[in-house]
């Protein structure tokens, strides 16, 4: 883990991304959204770094910022030393060889038209491979890393399952052999045999290929597979950063927690056994038997709302509204990123912004 | 033994295609008792969102229901007019999808949406329907209802339009309750509390739950039996605790050990799950009872 801090392929510093509210919709003013506040971390080459959070808590819209598909509010990103966000338009043409995206829905992401051996020649182009016979040869040794027959260059995406065609696109995505790939959600739109073949293909490729990977998902299981870290993003920001093993076993930021404990477990016995982090009972004792707020709409803490825009605008943690450990420090002061490994005896980097395991943590 | 609900029998649902007919459900066969939540598993393709139509008499053309019974309360649906069946649908079986956005009107407001359900179905009107709509929203836990039912559904987070979509189903006392991967589209955090409520009203209400979806951690969270459809047939079903304690057909076996879990060993290939019927295991595929209210295909038992 030492190299992850001294030799990162891919680092990332005070990223944000903020965007103009469209006034009037919503009934109120215009503004900006921070969708990606903050952020930094840094992904060593052969690393695989999971980004977790909710819809909207800023993980695909990171993804696209590293590879400039959008342009940063403020922060950089290097790419092996070199500053990707501000280099002229044709060099990072010349860069995108090196690093390419998977999307959860491989359809969307296909010209219709185009045959498979386009899709994947197309890619190869970039490399410069024009001639007939060589960009057979390499349209055939993609189809067959990623397990795909090597005769079905002649046909259509349509043709192909969802499993299929998310290993075209696979395929397509390493085609221009790249080093670096943004995997955002590739498994989410699957079925569960197709899933496990795709993450299966995804281990395998790491392996041989020794990619670097940026892996976004939901899903916290397909992480606990393919991940070597995992950063936790909460309405933009960096909750926790941490070594898969120990952020699983031993999660501090009571969002991870939250986010942990709402999985569902595939054994009855201990489904059962435990209690979800709020009940029906609980939300509902919030509310007045005639319907109006204890506090006044506005700070509701609403079972499962959304970030308000007015707390991710304020200086506190964004999770203030939600955290079962909210204290008055907690809505004024946004917490810092400290490394708490030394305090916990692990050995690598185990980052967390928050107050509550600030003052807690010499107790645990 | 709780009342019985609904028995199923030798449902077949075919689809008729210019390439063919697709027998997407092919002889399938359950009960469900008051109170009971039976989960239908399967990958897509399966059947089960087509088992579940097929019971509410959605199923639209080239599909048709072309065999068996659906006995609710004793009645069989498949005789009942159009009318009849409508009465049923939303009074005695409601149904909640996927994604409560393309189920919702945009146009319209919370309160309309469950106002037309109280009118159609309970003949309730005005400020009586007002009155009982925003207490279908407080029960499903939407904070402040009494403001929140002017409110439309793309002002609603994903968990609270999914709560308004309960709200609209259980407004009218159904039952039974049909979800059909009622909580794919949500968040993690969000589908746990979705689920708590769906647990709580089940108690509250007295109500039957059908929960159609592909993801084994939600049938062990919610279900007390389990049904494991693969290609239009059950392969197997059982208690929840019988299912996943000892699974006797190769594809339940499959689908069990190839979903990651929290637990899962890092970096180390999942399972894969490719079993497909032999000729023979197809001609024995009719369930026989292995074990007491344990049913598995004939030639895996």
């Amino acid at each position: 883990m030492q190299q992850t801090e001294n030799n990162p392929l891919i680092q990332v510093q005070n990223l944000s991304k903020h965007f103009a509210r469209s006034s009037g919709m919503w009934g109120g003013a215009g503004g900006v959204v921070r969708a990606v506040e903050d952020v930094s971390f840094s992904i060593a080459a052969g690393e695989t770094l999971g980004l977790v959070g909710e819809s909207g808590s800023g993980k695909s819209t990171t993804g696209r910022l590293i590879l400039r598909l959008i342009e940063a509010t403020r922060g950089r990103v290097t790419y092996n030393g070199r500053e990707v966000t501000s280099l002229p338009k044709d060099q990072m043409r010349a860069l995108r060889r090196e690093m390419q995206i998977v999307f959860q829905d491989p359809y969307g992401a296909f010209n219709p038209r185009m045959t498979v051996g386009n899709i994947i020649g197309e890619a190869l182009e970039l490399r410069g491979i024009k001639s007939r016979g060589e960009r057979d040869r390499e349209v055939a040794r993609f189809l067959d890393m990623v397990q795909m027959p090597t005769d079905i260059s002649a046909r259509y995406p349509h043709e192909f399952s969802g499993g299929q065609r998310q290993r075209i696109s696979i395929a397509r995505a390493l085609a221009v052999e790249p080093r670096f790939i943004v995997a955002d959600e590739p498994v989410s739109a699957l079925d569960v045999s197709t899933q496990a073949e795709i993450v299966n293909l995804l281990l395998e490729l790491q392996g041989q290929l020794g990619l670097t990977m940026l892996f976004i998902s939901h899903d916290l299981s397909v992480v606990r597979v393919l991940c070597d870290r995992v950063a936790v993003m909460f309405a933009g920001r960096i909750l926790e950063l941490a070594p898969a093993p120990a952020l699983f076993q031993n999660p501090l930021q009571p969002y991870t927690q939250e986010l942990l404990a709402a999985v569902p477990i595939p054994d009855p016995q201990r489904a059962r056994g435990r209690q979800s982090a709020q009940t029906l009972s609980q939300i509902k004792s919030d509310v007045k038997p005639n319907g109006a707020a204890k506090n006044g709409a506005a700070s509701l803490p609403q079972p499962d709302a959304k970030p308000a825009a007015d707390a991710q605008q304020s200086q506190g943690c964004p999770y203030a509204g939600r955290c079962p450990h909210t204290m008055d420090i907690c809505r004024e002061q946004m917490p810092p990123l400290v490394d708490y490994a030394p305090r916990l005896n692990e050995t690598a980097p185990h980052w967390a912004a928050c107050h509550w395991v600030e003052q807690n943590i010499n107790h645990r | 033994m709780s009342e019985q609900l609904l028995q199923v029998r030798n449902l077949q649902t075919q689809f008729f295609t210019d390439d063919g007919i697709i027998k997407a459900v092919d002889d399938v066969s359950f009960e469900m008792a008051r109170r009971e939540t039976l989960g239908i598993v399967g990958e897509s393709g399966s059947g089960k969102s087509v088992t579940s139509l097929s019971v509410m008499r959605l199923v639209l053309p080239p599909g048709r229901i072309t065999g068996g019974e659906i006995n609710w309360k004793g009645r069989d649906l498949r005789k009942l007019s159009e009318a009849e069946m409508r009465a049923i649908r939303g009074d005695d079986i409601a149904m909640i999808f996927q994604e409560p956005m393309t189920s919702l009107d945009p146009l319209y407001t919370v309160g309309n949406h469950i106002e037309e359900a109280l009118r159609l179905h309970q003949n309730l009107r005005g400020d009586a329907a007002r009155q009982r709509a925003i207490a279908a929203l407080d029960d499903v836990g939407i904070p402040d209802a009494a403001r929140r039912i002017d409110a439309y559904p793309h002002q609603m987070s994903g968990g609270m339009r999914q709560r308004v979509m309960i709200a609209i189903a259980l407004s009218c006392n159904p039952d039974l309750l049909i979800a059909d991967e009622p909580t794919t589209a949500l968040d993690v955090t969000v589908q746990a509390k979705v689920l708590d409520l769906m647990k709580d009203l089940r108690v509250q209400r007295d109500m039957a739950i059908m929960l159609i979806t592909h993801n084994m951690g939600l049938v062990a969270e919610m279900c007390d039996r389990v049904a494991v459809m693969h290609r239009g047939k059950i392969v197997e079903s059982a208690d929840v605790n019988q299912i996943f304690a000892n699974p006797a057909h190769p594809y339940t076996r499959g689908l069990l050990r190839s979903i990651p879990t929290l637990d899962s060993a890092p970096k180390t290939p999942l399972p894969t799950l490719d079993w497909q019927p032999e000729p023979h295991q197809k001609e024995q595929s009719h369930l026989v009872e292995i074990a007491p209210r344990h049913w598995v295909s004939a030639w895996a038992a």
